[in-house]
């Protein structure tokens, strides 16, 4: 059955490689917003 | 959520310092480090340590980020109705931010289950799609999701599209119990449920469930720190937006002040 890594390899890299785009894209535009709006109305801890 | 915005308002007490320059905190770079490892174990467990399946073989280690990933959208979803109702409730702009950043996190997983299945579906089924049930039904429910970010993205005011994708929001979990029971109630390719198949019982066990297992720990806690960055990033946008139109009725006023002037003037 080696010739299944092929689709499991796949369907992992699609996997991690979709949320990682996905969290970097949400970080990068989380700290270009965070420039654009006063520190009170940004408090989290 | 640890977040110290107050529900329903629209900022908190101003502090000395200049306050986090991203949507980054203490409490979500311990998460996101957890997350990590458990990612690297789940790898770990997926692709060496558990076994093949006697029928399926190698592909069988789709399934440990297949079955997790497909929950955790359901659980987005839920998450999404909850906050409609919250929003059409309470009219608490944190309830729909909740629920906004559930939905859009809810599609990605949902995606990812979509196109896992697909290729999960080719060794095993011997085509990528077919139209059935289960398959046709998750396709309805990442364009619902879809749908509910479109009309919650609308040009016009916030209340109104808030509004408005609460009442998409609410059809969420009800898709959710279709694509759930339907390889109960059709004839399906999809095989019926791995787990909770008949009560609490499992097909699977020994390193299989664990490894199953562990996909629903790591994947959760990478599902829970998406949240939790999406629903501040969602903060940050209104208050962008809320700033904007505070700007702009501002703009009018001077301007309709300066009219009144000229106007006044002999």
């Amino acid at each position: 059955m080696n010739d299944t890594w092929g689709y499991v390899a796949a369907a992992w890299i699609i996997v991690m490689g979709t949320f990682l785009v996905y969290a970097i894209v949400t970080i990068v535009r989380g700290r270009a917003l965070s420039k654009q709006v006063p520190p009170e109305r940004r408090r989290w801890s | 959520m640890t977040t110290q915005i107050a529900r329903g308002s629209k900022g908190v007490e101003p502090a000395a310092d200049a306050g986090p320059t991203s949507t980054g905190s203490r409490g979500t770079l311990i998460l996101g480090i957890l997350t990590l490892v458990a990612l690297g174990t789940l790898a770990l467990f997926a692709l060496v340590l558990s076994p093949d399946d006697s029928n399926q073989g190698d592909a069988v280690r789709i399934m440990y980020i297949h079955v997790p990933s497909a929950t955790l959208a359901y659980t987005g979803c839920g998450l999404a109705t909850l906050g409609s109702i919250m929003y059409l409730w309470r009219k608490s702009q944190w309830w729909d931010l909740v629920a906004y950043a559930s939905a859009e996190i809810a599609a990605v997983f949902t995606a990812v289950t979509l196109v896992t299945g697909m290729i999960w579906g080719r060794p095993t089924w011997g085509v990528y799609w077919v139209w059935d049930a289960r398959l046709t039904s998750t396709a309805m429910l990442l364009l619902l999701l879809l749908g509910y970010l479109a009309v919650h993205r609308l040009p016009a005011e916030y209340s109104v599209r808030a509004k408005r994708a609460s009442i998409v929001g609410l059809l969420l979990v009800p898709n959710v119990i279709i694509v759930r029971q339907s390889v109960n109630w059709w004839r399906t390719l999809h095989q019926k449920p791995t787990l909770f198949s008949n009560g609490l019982g499992s097909k699977i066990e020994g390193l299989m469930l664990f490894s199953l297992f562990l996909g629903f720990v790591a994947i959760g806690l990478l599902f829970a720190w998406l949240l939790i960055h999406r629903f501040r990033l969602a903060w940050l946008e209104e208050q962008i937006a809320e700033e904007g139109i505070d700007a702009s009725i501002a703009a009018r006023r001077a301007e309709a002040g300066d009219i009144g002037r000229w106007e006044g003037t002999p």
